[in-house]
């Protein structure tokens, strides 16, 4: 069952992205969302807006946190202001557990802002862990990390992506942020079966599952998250919830963002998967919510 | 055929040149990176190609998500001084700043951060508008710092009995004090004004469509005094005058009240009669708008 | 202390008091007046980019001026590079 101490035992359902073209929708209609999962150093500010906007939010919502840029691969030394602030934002928001990207994407203190793929060699995976490790111990929450679209492969990679990921995980002890439409991009651009990749990942080690669309061009796919979620990666996101059973669920929208109710009712197409594996207590409490 | 794994911060840094190495002019992968290395002899060593993409094509990839990542971002933050020189001259601006300072920031929000310093000193890149466009500039990074820097505990009257002439304030964290050379400030507001109407008559203008430089009119250099600030989460631009730029600078830098007030009236035209007049208004403006904290807090 | 100064500096501290003063009776009364003196408002709402200061995502950034919407965050974990490697404008199927 997918509430396990990687997410702390949550009984997260389906959640969405919050983002800034539908602050004024959340806040005036106030729509039942089970949950928002928010871009960490977007709220890794001093004041202002943001942390007020956040305050407003969590007032009224549960929040999950997810990084995009602790670059648990970066072979050169992270930046300790950047645990600091995420620290004090964990303790902002309360977040259950959090997540951030198996890549890498700085190097000697020069930010790239993007994900960039590990070669999955042994050397990586220690790095990585090391790094996971020592984000659990600050955080003193869970962390997940999450698989990462990519269109690069490298010539110096030992192992498959999935062995890669699963020995990271046994050795650092962590969570699983599953991106089921990660796994669909980097399938067709490095052309493996995506169900493999799937059918290998430890399911009791997942926290969270990531469901988005993508661009697919001529000669490979983008992880653009601007459009709706394709009937493929629902296949494999059905495959998912099958092994891991009832797992928090969150779509990503970031660009050319449709209304809230377009965005809600995307994600919310993932509850014909977790109904029928939603753990009998669950339903009870919303039949007495209900009642 | 034995292979050598390459060092994990050594692959990292060699693939980090190339991405980070500016595009062509068709928005393609350079073939050499800043410092003359051959880009695809560094993809063709570290990246393994497919039956569809080259080693080079796979990594021009990264290289073209880095430069539309940047300067989108860079844009976003600097939108004014895009609509001041135009998308060309701009873009070439936003080019040769972010080669010469890729953000050391986990944040996208610092990425511009040094961008008016750097611009000062290059000239080269805004021509005949080069004054303004670093006014421009240095308006539209305060902006960003006003936005969401922290909030101090602004001084209570219990705190403000105890001050004498010895006595030093911080100032606000939000607060940004610019000493301008032209009322650039009109300029930015303008803009603002006019892509809110454009927005609302069919969202925005992308930032990556060609623009021509701004047609400038009836915008003379004048020195300015601007105080950016942030009151109830939304930014404000207030004009001050030369001695409240003066005074509060002073008090910035940690003088005692009395120096400050000393320096603020510096070669000040304010006839000395009618200085404490002066100063009593601006005081009670700036404490009740926030900016005077105590230096301790 | 300069003499001259104690005349400027008792102005300035009168201010002052006066200032903390209608600070405090403006967060009693909602802080309009506050407003009201702070100059001129950025307008910012989520139709104004300076209210998008969400700027990392994950997101890609997908297609040759393609551009994002504008409110698009900057730090997001979506893909930016979707041109095509031939050279010519990506073609999305």
């Amino acid at each position: 069952m997918a509430a396990n101490r990687f997410n702390s035992f949550s009984d997260h359902g389906v959640g969405i992205g919050l983002r800034i073209p539908h602050y004024n929708h959340i806040f005036s209609e106030k729509p039942v969302v089970d949950w928002f999962e928010i871009i960490s150093e977007n709220f890794m500010c001093d004041a202002g807006r943001p942390m007020h906007v956040l305050d407003r939010i969590l007032e009224q919502y549960r929040v999950v946190q997810h990084g995009v840029s602790m670059y648990f691969g970066s072979a050169t030394e992270p930046d300790p202001e950047h645990l600091r602030r995420l620290k004090q934002l964990v303790r902002r928001t309360g977040t259950p557990w959090l997540s951030d990207h198996l890549a890498w994407g700085s190097v000697d203190g020069n930010y790239t802002h993007d994900l960039l793929p590990l070669p999955y060699t042994w050397e990586a995976v220690h790095r990585t862990v090391e790094r996971v490790k020592q984000a659990q111990d600050v955080l003193e929450i869970p962390v997940a990390v999450e698989n990462v679209s990519s269109y690069a492969a490298f010539n110096d990679s030992e192992m498959s992506e999935w062995e890669f990921l699963n020995e990271v995980v046994e050795r650092a002890d962590c969570g699983i942020l599953l991106d089921v439409n990660n796994i669909y991009v980097s399938s067709v651009n490095h052309e493996f079966d995506p169900f493999i990749y799937l059918n290998a990942i430890p399911a009791e080690r997942v926290a969270q599952i990531h469901i988005a669309g993508h661009s697919r061009y001529e000669k490979y796919i983008l992880d653009t998250h601007d459009h709706p979620v394709i009937d493929p990666v629902w296949a494999l996101y059905a495959r998912a919830i099958e092994r891991c059973g009832y797992t928090p669920t969150l779509l990503e929208w970031d660009d050319h963002i449709p209304t809230f109710d377009e965005v809600h009712n995307e994600a919310l197409k993932a509850n014909q998967y977790l109904e029928a594996v939603k753990p009998q207590a669950l339903k009870e409490n919303l039949a007495a919510v209900t009642v | 055929m034995s292979h050598t794994a390459m060092p994990l911060a050594e692959l990292q840094r060699q693939v980090a040149a190339v991405t980070m190495t500016p595009l062509t002019a068709d928005e393609g992968m350079s073939e050499v990176t800043l410092d003359g290395r051959s880009t695809r002899a560094i993809a063709e060593r570290i990246i393994a190609p497919n039956s569809l993409l080259s080693s080079f094509e796979r990594l021009e990839l990264y290289n073209r998500q880095y430069w539309f990542r940047v300067l989108s971002a860079l844009a976003e933050d600097f939108n004014s001084l895009r609509t001041l020189l135009g998308s060309r001259v701009y873009d070439e601006l936003a080019i040769a700043y972010l080669s010469a300072h890729p953000n050391r920031s986990f944040t996208l929000r610092n990425l511009g951060s040094k961008l008016p310093e750097w611009l000062a000193a290059h000239a080269e890149f805004a021509g005949r508008r080069h004054t303004l466009a670093v006014d421009v500039a240095r308006i539209e990074w305060a902006f960003v710092e006003a936005f969401d820097n922290a909030a101090f505990k602004p001084l209570l009257a219990t705190d403000a009995l105890r001050f004498t002439a010895e006595s030093r304030v911080k100032l606000q964290a939000h607060l940004r004090l610019l000493a301008l050379n032209y009322p650039a400030d009109s300029l930015v507001l303008d803009v603002q004004h006019r892509e809110r109407g454009e927005a609302s008559e069919g969202g925005h203008a992308d930032e990556r469509e060609a623009l021509p430089p701004l047609k400038l009119t009836g915008l003379r250099a004048a020195p300015t005094w601007l105080a950016v600030h942030r009151v109830e989460y939304n930014v404000y631009f207030k004009r001050i005058t030369r001695e409240e730029y003066g005074i509060l600078t002073s008090l910035a830098e940690g003088q005692q009240l009395a120096d400050a007030l000393e320096h603020g009236f510096k070669h000040s035209r304010i006839p000395a009669a009618k200085r404490a007049e002066h100063l009593r208004g601006w005081f009670q403006n700036w404490s009740e708008l926030g900016w005077l904290c105590a230096a301790e807090s | 202390m300069k003499t001259t100064n104690a005349f400027l500096l008792s102005a300035a501290l009168t201010g002052l008091l006066a200032g903390t003063t209608l600070a405090a009776q403006g967060m009693n009364n909602g802080g309009n007046t506050k407003a009201n003196k702070a100059g001129v408002r950025l307008v910012m709402d989520d139709k104004d980019k300076h209210a998008c200061k969400g700027q990392n995502s994950c997101k890609g950034k997908g297609g040759c001026k393609s551009g994002d919407n504008g409110c698009a965050s900057k730090n997001s974990c979506k893909g930016k590079g979707g041109c095509a490697t031939d050279g010519s404008k990506p073609k999305a199927l």
